[in-house]
């Protein structure tokens, strides 16, 4: 109390000075000259002067009741006068504001802004400020004000009081704060559909109803071969501009019915190979039914149209495959039935012909019945026992057709090659067909060179032919179903499973299958294989792996020398 | 006495069609290969082709049949295509080629007697789905 009754003197002091407004230049537009219910002051330059009295009620009658906070305060920060909306504002009395100062009623993120704004009145630099700040109200909340200032000065230049105008801006600020965080969420969203959109497979295209580009994802640009930014906001049309692309899809863009589907093919990225595209074509839709905006999903269906020639082919393949071996044998039994002038030794030969000729077409029913068991994903049913590998070999050498004056097939086995704990049928199968290829692939004949030895647990057998060869590529798609590497030269039999049966066997043996292989030099395929099943009890009555390992070294000894 | 050439890749066909067409008045040629087929040709000059379709190396059936005609010149030669193809493109081609007659594996012997008699005798009697509509 004791403060104000001292400011109350040192205003009292100061009544018969001369104030001048504040702001410099336009002295009229504050019309606050002493709020003092008491004082008289003479404004200079200002409202008449010869009317004081008048402008002191005009003022003291807007302060009383205007809607904005209003207050006169010290340079200290003290409370000279306060309003009745500025007490609502801070939810104070009158009577409690005579004690408070503005630093106390400030936020405390505002604190220096606002003893700033002090020091620079103090220093002179300012005559009036203008800013938001949070104030603390009774009750504890932070609301926010925003304060215009003005501050009255004796002829020396010293500040003496300022009269503030506070209005209350917390409605604004939340709605501000409403409107960002929106904004925030709104751009998390669109961030999150671009992310989506970014690791789509699929292609998508947005088209407005002008048929210009709205937006496109990156996979789109990638199948069309087509940057986003050169098209956006671009005729459509642009985009689909490669002649392959057929016009109706143009077409379906502007008047399409929902989920019209389009196939085309176009050059890949590289150029190199052509990639199959299917468009899907869909109206945005909204409550309101139609809104002339279309989207085209793009898919690239590449992969499935090739599986889907290669059974086409497969098919016809197998057809093939199956009518060699039942002419022979249709013919023959025709032979042995019609021809009584026959010898016993031209009897028996030709009996040796249609059962070997029955042998193929038993393998041709084999390799098609483990395919669907793959496709079944029941796989193979494995009766494992302990197998002699150089048996297995010359089993599956013996049963490999081919001429002999062409074809040499040389096997180089350590002579005390552990046995390979295995399904010797299946192994068996995985030997025939590897070698099958191999003399497949030598059309113009060569040695074919089988080699065998223990590497640490594991058999490593290699089957290696001077043949045809394979290119990279081809070597990448050796194991694929259906998958016969010179489509071209379609005298080479088979229907293109062998290498992926192999692939299977060896895998549910827990092994493993590779290929090298380079165009007119050959073709080498590499099969590692566990000797004993991991997991399997046997091995742990093994002492660790040294003997194992010794024994291999000692093996290798051996094949070196042979 | 009529020369057959028998041109097939696998040795069990050559064998089935040498044993089931061989007669006292005929004789087999056997060719592996389209190049085979060339040589022999040349120096035999076959009366009949029986030409399979697929065989390794460069030259397929189809192509034999064109050197057959120009290069070695027996452009009279009746040709039977015999293979396990069976495909419209096929068929289509050898009609378009105006090969005389088509026959696929499997076959029954008596329709390859019958076909390989009239193609003999002169009568270049087209298989009715090969047969174009005018000469």
């Amino acid at each position: 109390m004791d403060g104000q009754s001292k400011e109350t003197v040192s205003i009292r002091r100061s009544r018969k000075r001369r104030f001048r407004v504040g702001e410099k230049g336009e002295p009229g537009r504050n019309p606050f000259g002493s709020i003092h219910p008491a004082r008289r002051t003479t404004l200079k330059p200002g409202l008449p002067a010869d009317r004081p009295g008048k402008n002191e009620e005009l003022f003291r009658s807007i302060f009383e009741h205007a809607n904005a906070g209003m207050n006169t305060i010290t340079l200290e920060g003290r409370y000279l006068q306060v309003n009745p909306a500025f007490c609502r504002f801070l939810g104070y009395s009158r009577e409690e504001f005579s004690c408070l100062t503005v630093f106390d009623l400030t936020h405390p993120d505002d604190q220096n802004a606002t003893r700033t704004q002090f020091a620079q009145i103090e220093a002179g630099l300012c005559q009036a400020f203008d800013y938001e700040k949070r104030f603390l109200r009774k009750d504890g909340h932070a609301v926010w004000g925003h304060v215009t200032s003005a501050w009255l000065f004796d002829e020396s230049r010293k500040p003496l009081f300022g009269i503030g105008l506070v209005q209350d801006i917390t409605g604004r600020k939340k709605a501000e704060a409403d409107l960002r965080q929106a904004l925030a969420e709104t751009r998390e969203a669109r961030d999150k559909i671009d992310g989506i959109l970014r690791s789509l497979g699929e292609g998508l295209i947005v088209v407005d109803g002008r048929q210009q580009v709205v937006l496109m994802s990156p996979s789109a640009e990638k199948l069309l071969g087509v940057a986003c930014r050169q098209v956006v906001n671009q005729p459509v049309g642009q985009v689909f501009a490669d002649p392959s692309i057929p016009p109706e899809l143009r077409q379906a863009l502007t008047e399409g019915k929902n989920g019209e589907i389009f196939e085309f093919e176009i050059a890949g990225p590289s150029g190199r190979s052509l990639l199959s595209i299917q468009a899907r074509v869909s109206a945005v839709r909204d409550d309101a039914g139609t809104r002339g905006e279309r989207i085209v999903v793009l898919h690239d269906v590449t992969r499935e149209r090739e599986i889907s020639r290669m059974k086409t082919e497969f098919v016809t393949t197998a057809a093939h495959e199956l009518r060699t071996p039942l002419t022979s044998i249709q013919g023959f039994s025709e032979i042995l039935l019609e021809r009584p002038d026959l010898n016993a030794e031209e009897y028996r030969w030709i009996l040796g012909v249609i059962r070997e000729q029955a042998e193929i077409l038993g393998k041709i029913v084999s390799d098609l019945l483990d395919l669907s068991r793959i496709e079944a994903g029941t796989g193979f049913v494995l009766n494992k026992v302990p197998c002699n590998l150089a048996k297995l070999l010359r089993q599956a050498v013996s049963h490999v057709p081919r001429r002999q004056d062409l074809h040499q097939i040389e096997i180089c086995l350590p002579a005390d090659l552990s046995e390979v704990h295995a399904d010797p049928a299946k192994l068996r199968q995985v030997l025939e067909n590897i070698l099958s290829n191999a003399v497949k692939f030598s059309p113009g004949g060569g040695r074919i060179l089988i080699a065998g030895r223990q590497l640490g647990s594991d058999l490593r057998l290699s089957v290696a032919d001077q043949g045809i060869g394979m290119s990279s590529d081809q070597v990448q798609r050796v194991f694929d179903k259906f998958y016969r590497v010179d489509t071209s030269n379609s005298a080479i039999e088979g229907i293109g499973l062998g290498m992926n049966i192999v692939k299977e066997i060896i895998e549910a043996h827990e092994g493993k299958v590779w290929v090298h292989s380079a165009l007119g030099r050959g073709t080498t395929v590499n099969l590692s294989l566990p000797l004993q099943s991991r997991g399997d009890p046997a091995m742990d009555f093994l002492p660790g792996g040294m003997m194992l390992d010794m024994e291999s070294s000692h093996r290798e000894k051996n094949t070196d020398r042979r | 006495m009529k020369k057959i050439l028998i041109v097939d890749d696998q040795a069990t066909i050559r064998q089935l069609l040498e044993i089931s067409l061989k007669t006292k008045d005929r004789k087999i040629l056997l060719a592996a290969s389209g190049e085979e087929a060339l040589e022999i040709a040349r120096g035999k000059k076959p009366d009949l082709v029986i030409m399979d379709l697929m065989m390794p190396g460069g030259m397929d059936g189809f192509e034999t049949i064109e050197r057959l005609r120009n290069d070695v010149g027996i452009a009279d030669c009746p040709v039977l295509i015999l293979t396990a193809k069976d495909q419209q493109a096929e068929r289509k081609r050898a009609a378009e080629m105006k090969v005389d007659d088509y026959l696929a594996k499997p076959f029954r012997l008596e329709d390859l007697f019958s076909r390989v008699t009239h193609l003999l005798e002169g009568c270049r009697t087209w298989n009715k789905d090969s047969r174009p509509k005018s000469e």
